[in-house]
């Protein structure tokens, strides 16, 4: 890459950096990432993969410069708070964990923590599985989350063990303009025969970068569930990538929901390494304003007798730009595979873009892989007939978005997300419409 | 697999490619490599103006300057462009008028491969500009055509007897700064075939080129530019066969297709060169740029390719909807098997108001092969109402081989409606059951799945192409039973 040389001494900054704060066996990881890292360089367009999404301002920023630390009493997450969810709860301010916002939870059978705990209590959890499925080899941000991330959050269940109450991930940040970098490393192991809910909520009130990796193991029969929400991020940014490991007759379920942020990259990758595995993929985005959201989805088949569904649907306004791609791969011998894949999109004005690209990628025969794209606009004759009863426009077509939108967020399965969501849903569209007009 | 099917399937896989032959025809052949004295040379010896040669030299420098694509999905070792021959002519003789005229051993080439250049031709109503390697060496029913003011020739006469035309549109839908291949093709062009039809004219039969490239080590460099005035009709077909060979030849032609108001074109190919041994060994590279722009209102432009040949084949025929209303249609079917890698598509470009778009893709992968579809559909701001449909099905039959869907869309327009739906299966076990049952077998059972899945592609091809097609259909899969 061109920009290598001018690279150099941030790279040798990091490199002091991971020599500061890692010790033990994990520095030699850490070093190795950046190394990766090196040879990667930072995401640009003329890469295939980032074709469409160009995050023009990574390179001035420095991502060993922390965001600023602040006075946990200060902070309200009240407001933030999913109304009416009885929770395991942890609460990361800036990238830190604010243990007197959270509610962890920690047992021989349940552990819901930290990274930085984790590193010295759960090394060997840690040595099993970090950075162990992520593909660093080839993804530039991820390589580098992997070196400089100190904290994150930690979920392990043991075996057939049934966390009853969701878990919920706070992430908040506030107190400062600057757009500031925040490199956060998480890992979800949910043992053979387990159950498990995740909750991811984004709350961003500064312009932060977040540099996301999640790992996910979902051992064998096991059920994880997983729900990103980016409904109150503001102008922050994100690079997000998901990865998940599913064991034989495993379930995951996940479903993405943005409709802020200024720039939005989702990873989300699922790979089957047992057989008769299943899988749920459901996202929304709602987007205006000169906001980007981008997901790239890889549903990797490596494995027969496999299930997998996916759903995602968009709605983009004025000057708004989304960008889909969902990719199913289906390796050799990975036989009666059935993979579905969906994504519909409407667009509200003509300064808005869509950018679709669902592929299909199959080295097996006895397969039934299908997938459709759409992107279209309101339907006049249905907009029509509820004006011809005595609706407004506005009001029609926030009826008309909500029911395409909805079908996402009813796929939603905790009752009390769900109506927090919806109420949300509708007024996030009827503030689309406002601006619209 | 069952033991028969695999019996079968090596049987068909093990046969010699029927259609390779080498004739021996005296030829001009320049030596090999590639320097600005060869693109001299070729101007030079087709009497080119100063115009076209500077025009060429432009093209070789450009080309110079740029890096051959490594983005698409085929896997090939380097080509060497200083190993090729780029210029091979038939023996040059007195120009002829007559059919009798021809050399027997050309006249022999055409009839092996079935050509009805004779009576047939006549009976078929088909004017044949047939290219044997780089020179076209007869243009037929030229006089009926000069009637209704069609000019049909091959693009080294336009370029003597039009050149007006061909300095105007040369270039103008696929410019020599397009891509590698292009850039190549636009330094080195042999010949190829050059349409015209006045306004208003409605062609009075199909215009046909059979291509086929002979000389041993030449790569064979097309040049195809079809003009279609306003509210005039042609339908030009496009086939080919090719020798039997064991190093790697290539194909890196350019069709150009431009389309006034209310025209209406409507291209179809017909592919099947030599793909290689069972081994991979040998087969035509294909790598083709085609274009064509509907440049006024109303017009339409139709592609519809049966590809079942080559080694690699490696093309996207495209239509730019420049005018507010026309039309863009793409049909294909692409079956590869054995070692043939195949990436193919169109890009659907919608610039003018009300354009439509219609891409119906089928994908047959056997063997070991690799088969993908790479499309786009690009909606710009000012093409309100655009509309596209996207359909694109592989079927795959063996569990080595792949099938592969990469759509891109990129939409600016709110009032733009886009679709596609794409699905990936192999033949169901029942329906062939359902065949056996009936005591129809494995082979035809296959054949007759295979052409009613590819169906709608070939009902678009015209009737002499439409049988071709459906044999070469049976040959390229019967046994390949999944």
């Amino acid at each position: 890459m061109s920009t290598l040389t001018t690279q150099q001494p941030l790279i040798d900054r990091l490199k002091d950096f991971v020599q500061h704060t890692a010790s033990g066996p994990q520095e030699h990881q850490r070093l190795e990432a950046l190394a990766q890292f090196e040879a990667l360089g930072l995401p640009h367009p003329d890469l295939e993969d980032w074709k469409y999404t160009n995050f023009k301002g990574l390179k001035a920023l420095d991502p060993s410069n922390p965001l600023p630390i602040l006075d946990e009493s200060t902070i309200d997450i009240s407001k933030y708070r999913i109304a009416g969810l009885d929770a395991i709860e942890l609460v990361f301010v800036n990238g830190r964990f604010a243990g007197s916002l959270s509610r962890p939870f920690e047992s021989d059978q349940l552990y819901v923590s930290t990274l930085a705990k984790a590193r010295n209590l759960r090394h060997h959890l840690l040595e099993t599985h970090l950075g162990k499925y992520a593909q660093q080899a080839t993804e530039g941000l991820t390589a580098l989350n992997l070196a400089m991330a100190s904290d994150g959050f930690v979920i392990h269940l043991t075996k057939n063990e049934v966390c009853d109450r969701p878990v919920v991930i706070y992430q908040l940040s506030t107190g400062t303009h600057d757009r500031g970098w925040n490199n956060q490393r998480n890992l979800i192991v949910a043992e053979a025969g387990s159950r498990l809910v995740v909750i991811e909520k984004y709350i961003s009130q500064s312009p932060v970068f977040d540099n996301i990796v999640t790992e996910i193991v979902v051992g064998s029969n096991a059920n994880v569930e997983h729900y990103k929400l980016q409904t109150r991020y503001g102008d922050a940014w994100q690079v997000g990538t998901t990865r998940v490991e599913q064991d034989r007759d495993s379930r995951y379920y996940n479903a993405t929901i943005s409709w802020s942020g200024q720039m939005i990259r989702n990873n989300l990758q699922a790979r089957h390494a047992g057989q008769n595995c299943e899988t749920h993929f459901f996202g929304l985005y709602l987007l205006d304003h000169d906001n980007l959201i981008d997901n790239h989805t890889l549903m990797d088949h490596a494995m027969p007798n496999c299930y997998s569904h996916e759903l995602y649907k968009g709605i983009v306004g004025p000057e708004g730009k989304a960008v889909f791609n969902g990719k199913v791969l289906v390796r050799p011998d990975a036989q009666k595979t059935n993979a579905y894949q969906s994504n519909a999109n409407i667009l509200l004005a003509d300064t808005g873009t869509v950018n679709a690209k669902p592929e299909l990628e199959i080295f097996a025969d006895d397969v039934k892989c299908s997938h459709g794209a759409t992107v279209g606009q309101l339907d006049l004759n249905e907009l029509f007939y509820l004006k011809s009863r005595g609706i407004g426009e506005e009001k029609a077509r926030t009826i008309l978005l909500t029911a395409f939108a909805g079908e996402v967020v009813e796929a939603v399965r905790i009752e009390a997300l769900r109506d927090d969501l919806m109420a949300q849903l509708m007024e996030e569209l009827q503030r689309m419409q406002i601006s619209f007009e | 697999m069952s033991t028969s099917e695999q019996d079968i399937l090596e049987q068909i896989t093990g046969d010699d490619y029927k259609y390779g032959f080498v004739s021996n025809i005296e030829q001009d052949i320049i030596p090999k490599g590639l320097t600005e004295d060869t693109v001299r040379f070729i101007s030079a010896k087709k009497n080119e103006p100063h115009w076209l040669l500077d025009w060429r030299l432009k093209a070789y420098k450009h080309w110079l300057g740029m890096t051959p694509p490594d983005w698409q999905n085929v896997k090939f070792p380097p080509i060497d462009y200083q190993d090729i021959s780029y210029y091979a002519s038939p023996k040059e003789g007195s120009k002829l008028n007559s059919l009798d005229e021809l050399d027997p051993e050309i006249k022999a080439t055409y009839d092996k491969l079935g050509i009805p250049l004779e009576e047939q031709l006549i009976l078929a109503g088909v004017a044949v500009d047939a290219v044997l390697d780089s020179v076209s060496v007869i243009t037929t029913f030229k006089e009926k055509l000069a009637e209704k003011g069609v000019i049909f020739c091959s693009i080294s006469e336009a370029v003597q007897e039009h050149p007006e035309l061909i300095k105007k549109y040369l270039g103008s839908v696929v410019p020599y700064t397009d891509n590698y291949f292009a850039a190549l093709n636009s330094a080195v062009f042999s010949d190829g075939s050059f349409v015209y039809i006045p306004k208003g004219v409605r062609c009075p039969m199909e215009l046909s080129t059979y291509f086929r490239i002979n000389a041993k080590g030449t790569g064979q460099f097309e040049r195809t530019l079809l003009i279609a005035e306003d509210a005039s009709y042609v339908s030009y077909l496009e086939g080919c066969t090719a020798p039997k060979r064991d190093e790697n030849q290539l194909h890196a032609a350019v069709v150009e297709l431009v389309a006034m108001e209310s025209a209406e074109i409507k291209y179809s190919t017909v592919q099947n060169w030599y793909p290689g041994d069972k081994d991979g060994k040998g087969g035509i590279y294909n790598f083709v740029t085609k274009r064509g722009v509907c440049m006024g209102n109303g017009s339409k432009i139709s592609w519809t390719q049966v590809e079942t040949g080559s080694a690699i084949t490696w093309k996207y025929p495209s239509v730019v909807l420049k005018g507010d209303n026309s039309i863009g249609e793409f049909y294909s079917v692409a079956v590869t098997n054995n070692l043939q890698q195949a990436d193919t598509g169109t890009k659907m470009i919608h610039i003018g108001k009300n354009t439509k778009s219609r891409i119906v893709s089928k994908g047959i992968s056997a063997g070991k092969s690799q088969n993908s579809y790479r499309g786009l559909v690009k909606v710009r701001k000012s093409a309100a109402n655009a509309r596209n449909y996207s359909q694109c099905d592989s079927l795959l039959m063996g569990d080595k081989c792949g099938a592969h869907t990469f759509p891109y869309f990129e939409i600016n327009n709110n009032g733009a409606t886009v679709e596609h739906e794409a699905t990936t299966s192999k033949i169901g076990e029942d329906i062939m059951f359902y065949c056996n049952q009936r005591g129809i077998s494995q082979e035809d059972a296959v054949a007759l799945i295979v052409n009613g899945y590819a169906k709608e592609v070939l009902d678009k091809l015209p009737m002499e192409f439409a049988v071709e097609a459906k044999k070469l259909l049976a040959i390229s899969l019967e046994g390949s039973v999944g």
